[in-house]
């Protein structure tokens, strides 16, 4: 295995839009928080007037890469594959992950839907081993579905941890 | 309804073999769990008690005793719904006055069995039993029945960790016997003695323990606490008495600060690990521990996932380790629960390892692959960030403050020499191999771990590459077992790209003898990866084996 062959498959394009709405919602507690700071630091003689300014910049730069670009560069660099020994899952456009998870390591495995999620049809993954969850974040509710009784079916052989 | 329950002496043995009928735990239960609910009451008490002397006035205290009382009265309610049995191969834990909670532990999910004795236990003759599970992470993991009969909590140990065979005649009788036996007796462990400290190896273990840092961090903060705290005419008083405060007396205080931190740990290893025995009975390893809160923990080999060898710092210059190892239960338990033996010469390790734990064995000479030489600089790298993050903050405070100038901040250059050190020992130290199916991995700088983990035991395994490292033809591969703790991880940094992703097939679990079992009709709907990790296990790519 090399890393010029990557898992075959790509997350639902709808993760895309779902995401930027994540995103952009979890944008708001540290924009109002960067705000307070801004304010603060005004407050404070001795600091130069563009403290503030800068650091609320700052944040908004953030916010909108967040929001932006982010999500689909997220989408594209994520992908997954259902083996009959292992589940593959490939991520990250920066620190790129490839981690494996045998079918035999697998304890059990959760379809999750969040309620953004159902409105958009989608649905998660999630594999729990003895040493933790990994999760394939957003596929078709259908496919996910599927990919769940396949991997349960795979790994489901009765042994010690 | 737990009213219903035969008295302990009516018990008898269940229909099925090895069946533990429903009981009480001993009544000492409801003084334990009455004094850590009055703890809570302590504090009122002690400032009313306080604050009595100016106006004489007692009543207050009147309604916080019908409290405790109630909370007594309460507590032995509770205790007569509490039971515990083992039917049909799983521990039922029965609870709740009101709303009746059962809770039920299948055997084989029991990852080991803790029996405790604090001074107030001890003075009932009962036991504390916590039971680890493989529940991982979540709070409730573990089932605890803290006042259990010494003879009826070793008789349930060796119930819950599935002895092979029958009952033996003695533990039969004791699960059966009403009341405890006396205890010295008791606590007579059987099995071979592998490892025993003596008052001086605890007094070292406490002395070269890795502790001392975080408990000078401690010792620093109580100060700075103080410093608060004292009003600012005291401390001119300090100040005037010892001239050059500034310096002198920062240089004294963390001087203090580092004794009175080595001297905590020394203590608390005295209380820890005096007494401390490892005995082997067949599958079982026995831990007993403790000077004052004594423990006993018996851990089946089988349910053991990783074993490792570390050493600190301290403990690197003469020669000692420590080792440990990985289970699944033990979640969110704390750091004394996965060692093996607190300390012991080095030189002896391997042998040690092989006695107590056969199949975690390292290899006599460990030929050790190890990163390319283009890593050394990443390895580098990795020790220097925490230090650059580090100077920029000194920097700031010293900023901050108005006594110093900000260039004081750089005083913290001082420990980047040790950190380069801590890289390069890094990348000289970092290693692997993989023998007779086992992962063996070497991780340095000034401390040093070696951990063996059947790779059947990875539950999962990854590489992770930066664009830098893709650049340099380099990545990381870490592979993680179950465990309670942190120490389940196991990963190598900046290995050659190949050597990593090859390292990620080497380490796919083998085909196991059931594998015949015809596999699931594909459905057509599903995405696959055509055969993965499949081939990994005849395909290997030679690079770095060694």
């Amino acid at each position: 295995m090399t890393p010029d062959q990557p898992p075959p498959n790509n997350l639902d394009p709808r993760a895309v839009a779902l995401w930027r709405i994540n995103a952009a919602l979890g944008a708001l507690p540290p924009l109002a928080g960067a705000a307070f700071a801004a304010f603060l630091l005004g407050r404070i003689d001795r600091l130069p007037a563009w403290v503030g300014p800068t650091l609320v910049g700052l944040a908004v730069v953030w916010a909108v890469w967040e929001v932006g670009p982010m999500p689909a560069l997220r989408w594209r660099t994520w992908r997954y594959g259902i083996g009959e020994r292992e589940v593959d899952l490939q991520r990250g456009w920066w620190t790129r992950t490839r981690t494996l998870v045998p079918m035999a390591r697998i304890q059990h495995v959760d379809t999750a839907r969040g309620p953004l999620q159902r409105r958009f049809g989608l649905a998660s993954v999630v594999l729990y081993t003895a040493a933790g969850a990994n999760e394939i974040p957003a596929l078709d509710e259908a496919t996910a579905a599927a990919a769940r009784e396949r991997i349960a079916s795979l790994a489901n052989v009765r042994e010690d941890l | 309804m737990a009213v219903g329950l035969p008295s302990i002496a009516a018990s008898e043995p269940g229909p099925d073999r090895g069946d533990v009928p429903p009981r009480r735990q001993h009544p000492a239960w409801i003084a334990i769990s009455a004094v850590r609910q009055l703890r809570g009451f302590a504090v009122p008490i002690l400032v009313l008690v306080a604050s009595r002397g100016r106006d004489g006035d007692t009543r207050m205290l009147v309604p916080l005793i019908v409290l405790a009382l109630a909370s007594v009265v309460w507590q032995a309610v509770a205790w007569r719904f509490l039971s515990y049995a083992v039917e049909g191969g799983r521990l039922k834990v029965q609870s709740g006055v009101f709303a009746r909670r059962e809770r039920f532990v299948p055997v084989e999910r029991i990852q080991a069995v803790d029996l405790g004795e604090t001074p107030l236990q001890r003075l009932f003759g009962v036991v504390g039993v916590r039971i680890e599970t493989a529940a991982g992470g979540s709070g409730q993991a573990d089932v605890v029945l803290p006042a259990v009969r010494r003879a009826e909590a070793d008789a349930l140990r060796r119930r819950l960790l599935q002895d092979r065979g029958p009952l033996s005649v003695g533990s039969a009788a004791a699960l059966t016997a009403d009341g405890a036996r006396p205890g010295a007796e008791a606590t007579a462990e059987d099995g071979e003695l592998l490892r025993r400290l003596s008052p001086r190896d605890v007094l070292v273990a406490g002395a070269t323990a890795g502790r001392i840092g975080p408990a000078l961090a401690a010792v620093s903060f109580g100060f700075q606490f103080l410093d608060d705290l004292l009003p600012e005419s005291a401390w001119r008083a300090v100040t005037l008495q010892a001239p050059g405060y500034g310096v002198r007396g920062l240089v004294l205080a963390v001087a203090v600060g580092a004794v009175v931190a080595w001297g905590l740990s020394i203590a608390g290893a005295v209380l820890t690990w005096s007494n401390f025995e490892l005995r082997r009975d067949g599958d079982r390893l026995l831990i007993a521990h403790g000077l004052l809160d004594r423990r006993r923990r018996s851990v089946p080999l089988t349910r053991l996932q990783a074993v490792s060898v570390g050493e600190s710092p301290l403990r690197r210059l003469f020669g000692l380790a420590e080792v440990r190892f990985e289970s699944a239960g033990f979640a969110g338990a704390s750091g004394e629960a996965g060692v093996l033996v607190p300390l012991l010469p080095l030189a002896e390790a391997r042998a040690f390892v092989t006695a107590a734990t056969p199949g975690f064995s390292p290899p006599s000479v460990p030929a050790l692959s190890a990163p390319p030489p283009r890593a050394r600089g990443r390895y580098l790298g990795d020790a220097l960030r925490p230090m650059v993050g580090l100077l920029a903050v000194a920097l700031v405070a010293a900023a901050l403050l108005p006594a110093v100038r900000w260039w004081w901040g750089a005083a913290v250059l001082v420990l980047f020499p040790l950190a380069v050190w801590d890289g390069l020992l890094a990348f000289r130290e970092a290693g692997w191999t993989i023998d007779d199916g086992r992962f063996i991995l070497r991780e340095g700088g000034l401390s040093r771990r070696t951990i063996v983990a059947p790779v059947r035991r990875l539950q999962w395994r990854t590489v992770v590459q930066t664009p830098f490292a893709r650049r340099a033809q380099l990545a990381t591969t870490e592979a993680a077992v179950a465990s309670g703790g942190e120490g389940g991880s196991l990963r190598l940094r900046h290995l050659d790209e190949g050597v990593a992703f090859g390292l990620l097939a080497l380490l796919a679990s083998p085909p196991r003898s059931d594998d015949a079992r015809p596999h699931p009709p594909d459905s057509a709907s599903v995405p696959q990866s055509p055969g993965f990790g499949g081939a990994a296990d005849e395909a290997v790519p030679a690079a770095g084996y060694t």
